[in-house]
């Protein structure tokens, strides 16, 4: 009886919190009208500008994000580091830490570099992210050392052996965190609100900020069209990010 | 067969978007009522101004200056004026209503003495079913 009554409330709980995630869901698309959608793709000129921007900056921050990740990745692997297991804890404390706690050193050293109001003050502190690096790794340490040393005895470049040897075992997790910085990267909020001021470099991701009360209800449509993207990338990717984040453990 | 569905997805998604890109505006203006506009036009006239002071007639003759605009853009001295509004990325023309005192017509001219400049766009015929502060397409 006990376990019964368990199960009703473990299923109550899950209905619960599967009801909070999908209503603003379902919010958005039900409050979206069809005016909206004429609104902002026929009538509005900032909708197809931001969007592209959007785009654009999320597929910098996903390439570079990956790459990054990956020649983190392999020389953490490979390279013979001492205390690897001290880097990867660092990495573990970072990845657990809000984006608010490395907003101002982000600001700080963008002000530095006179990046501040540029398209790369969105892109590059995002580039170097501890869950990618992290994630790689973990990927990575299922691929055999022994694979390395073979390739060695062939070529002396580290390069050749990455590209011949390590990536094509690595496309699931590449995928996946493609996958996870794009998505990062296009639904990012304080970033493009502290570093940025011109109207012109804001995403879509803060669009609300600039409608006015007049408008705000085209939000709804905006949300509608953002998240195609999103649903679209996830199909595609599907199984490789499901493989990725299989390997993702402490 | 998921991938293929998901690829023409993409495809068509980010196609329409690419078109709408190139020719939103193109068509926006479909859908917009479309008026002509014209300039007013500097006139001026003398005008003799007669008053009586002590059983006396006295006379003077001024040079004045009016704008002409077209008697049909006139309606209850109210008129039309084109406006551009300059939103980021991009403007569009909205009509805006104005007041206008007028001093009677020349021909088919109608003389504005106030309520009007002469860098002004007036839409050339009056219409009721334009709306103050309704975007419109110009054409001059």
């Amino acid at each position: 009886m006990a376990k019964f009554f368990g199960k009703i409330l473990i299923h109550i709980f899950q209905l619960v919190i599967a009801v909070c995630l999908l209503l603003p869901v379902v919010l958005t698309v039900t409050k979206a009208t069809l005016a909206d959608f004429f609104s902002v793709l026929v009538e509005e000129f900032w909708f197809y500008p931001k969007f592209w921007f959007s785009l654009g900056i999320a597929a910098a921050i996903g390439i570079g994000s990956v790459v990054v990740a990956v020649l983190a990745a392999v020389g953490l692997k490979f390279g013979r580091i001492k205390h690897v297991k001290g880097i990867l804890f660092v990495l573990l404390l970072l990845m657990m830490m809000p984006l608010q706690t490395t907003l101002l050193p982000n600001y700080i050293g963008l002000r530095d570099l006179s990046l501040l109001d540029k398209t790369e003050a969105l892109i590059l502190p995002m580039l170097a992210s501890p869950f990618a690096i992290y994630l790689m790794y973990q990927y990575m340490d299922s691929v055999p050392y022994e694979g390395f040393e073979a390739a060695r005895l062939e070529t002396g470049s580290v390069f050749r052996i990455l590209c011949s040897v390590i990536l094509p075992q690595m496309r699931a997790c590449i995928a996946a965190v493609f996958v996870f910085m794009f998505a990062e990267g296009f639904n990012m909020v304080e970033q493009p609100l502290y570093f940025v001021k011109k109207e012109t470099l804001k995403p879509l991701s803060v669009l609300a900020e600039s409608l006015t009360s007049a408008n705000s209800h085209l939000i709804f449509a905006v949300g509608i069209l953002c998240m195609i993207p999103m649903l679209l990338l996830y199909g595609f990717y599907e199984e490789e990010l499901t493989e990725g984040l299989g390997h993702l453990k402490a | 067969m998921r991938k293929k569905v998901l690829c023409l997805l993409t495809a068509l998604f980010f196609g329409l978007l690419l078109l709408g890109t190139l020719f939103h505006q193109k068509i926006d203006c479909m859908f917009r009522e479309h008026v002509t506009v014209v300039n007013p036009k500097p006139h001026q006239e003398k005008v003799t101004k007669t008053w009586e002071k002590n059983g006396e007639e006295h006379r003077i003759i001024t040079e004045e200056t009016f704008l002409l605009i077209p008697k049909e853009a006139v309606q209850y001295n109210m008129i039309y004026v084109l406006e551009t509004v300059e939103v980021p990325y991009g403007s569009y023309e909205v009509v805006r209503l104005k007041g206008v005192e007028t001093a009677g017509e020349t021909g088919d001219y109608v003389k504005v003495t106030r309520g009007l400049k002469e860098k002004d766009r007036v839409v050339d015929v009056f219409s009721e079913s334009l709306e103050n502060e309704e975007r419109v397409v110009a054409e001059e």
